[in-house]
């Protein structure tokens, strides 16, 4: 019974970076009156309803059965319809003036969202990243070959590595063998090939080794304080802003 | 009342359409983390009937850990 936990209807997804909300989980909150309307109205009048909204529920259980032990929710994505059915029944009984009400909150809730996906947040910050990482993707599928490791930092992001591997089509049989670890949920992936993700201990200098890193890193990363290094490539993101430089260490120029 | 509720059906439909398909091309900007994960758990289902971590046709695909639900991953083999 677990299954039917209320904290469904106010799961919520990704954080919002730039205004600090959450989404709105698989429904709108305001939806939440007229639920409530439609389950008494089942409950009291529309007995024979049941059967339907029976099947409804069922239907939604059976993937979420054959997936039980995992912790996605979107296991419980066909828990939806039942819900959206008391929605809508609820809704079509509710009294005029409440409806009107509701509508008007509805429009004030959808303006909201509008107002930050129109003005507020003209690319999603998650978009954003995803489309720097892209850009990543081919610079480094350029370099890599040339450089025994690439040290790539988590500094602008924390998980490049789902973006490399999907854009830099890298073979999935050479990735099985190296992944041994066991999993936990949302597991970072730190190295595949010769590419190595944040794991900053093991950052050595070394002219064969290709660096990208932030620019506030060239700055603050004592490893690369005095260096002579060449900047092999520089990816910007949606408005212009360097976030990733590729360095190589030049030792020659650096012997006294 | 059939008739008002056939227009505001079709009001609804408009303007979902209105949202789903306006500058389509511009937005989203990239493919979401989700949308790769996905994508790679395909790419290594058709090289070697594995999924990302050798589970040969799993039922749910761990992908970065988050468990995704099969019927996307599946239904890209198409």
């Amino acid at each position: 019974m677990r299954y039917f936990n209320p904290r469904l209807y106010f799961s919520s997804g990704d954080g919002n970076f730039l205004n600090g909300l959450t989404n709105f989980g698989p429904l709108l909150l305001i939806f939440i009156l007229p639920f409530f309307r439609g389950l008494k109205n089942l409950f009291i009048n529309k007995r024979e309803l049941f059967n339907y909204l029976a099947f409804l529920i069922v239907f939604a259980i059976i993937p979420a059965v054959f997936t039980y032990p995992f912790p996605a929710l979107s296991k419980s994505i066909f828990i939806i319809f039942p819900i959206v059915f008391v929605i809508a029944y609820g809704m079509d009984k509710l009294n005029r003036k409440i409806l009107i009400g509701f509508v008007l909150l509805l429009i004030i809730n959808v303006s909201v969202v509008l107002y930050d996906a129109v003005n507020k947040e003209p690319y999603r910050d998650l978009e954003q990243r995803m489309y720097s990482y892209r850009d990543l993707a081919r610079e480094v599928t350029l370099h890599k070959d040339s450089y025994n490791k690439v040290f790539i930092t988590n500094s602008y992001g924390s998980d490049p590595s789902p973006s490399l591997l999907f854009y830099m089509n890298i073979n999935p049989a050479s990735y099985h063998r190296n992944e041994t670890k066991p999993l936990v949920y949302r597991n970072y992936i730190n190295q595949f090939d010769n590419i190595i993700i944040d794991q900053k201990e093991k950052w050595i200098l070394d002219r064969n080794y290709l660096y990208i890193i932030t620019p506030d890193e060239l700055e603050s990363n004592p490893l690369f304080y005095g260096i002579d290094y060449k900047i092999k490539s520089r990816i910007v993101d949606l408005s212009g802003k360097e976030i990733y430089l590729f360095i190589e260490y030049l030792p020659k120029t650096n012997v006294k | 009342m059939l008739n008002k509720n056939k227009i505001i059906l079709g009001l609804i439909l408009i303007i979902g359409i209105f949202f789903r398909f306006y500058k389509l091309a511009e937005y989203p900007v990239s493919l979401s983390i989700d949308e790769v994960a996905i994508g790679y758990n395909t790419y290594s289902l058709l090289k070697t009937g594995n999924d990302e971590y050798g589970i040969p046709h799993p039922l749910a695909f761990k992908s970065v850990g988050d468990y995704k639900s099969p019927l996307l991953i599946y239904q890209k083999l198409e």
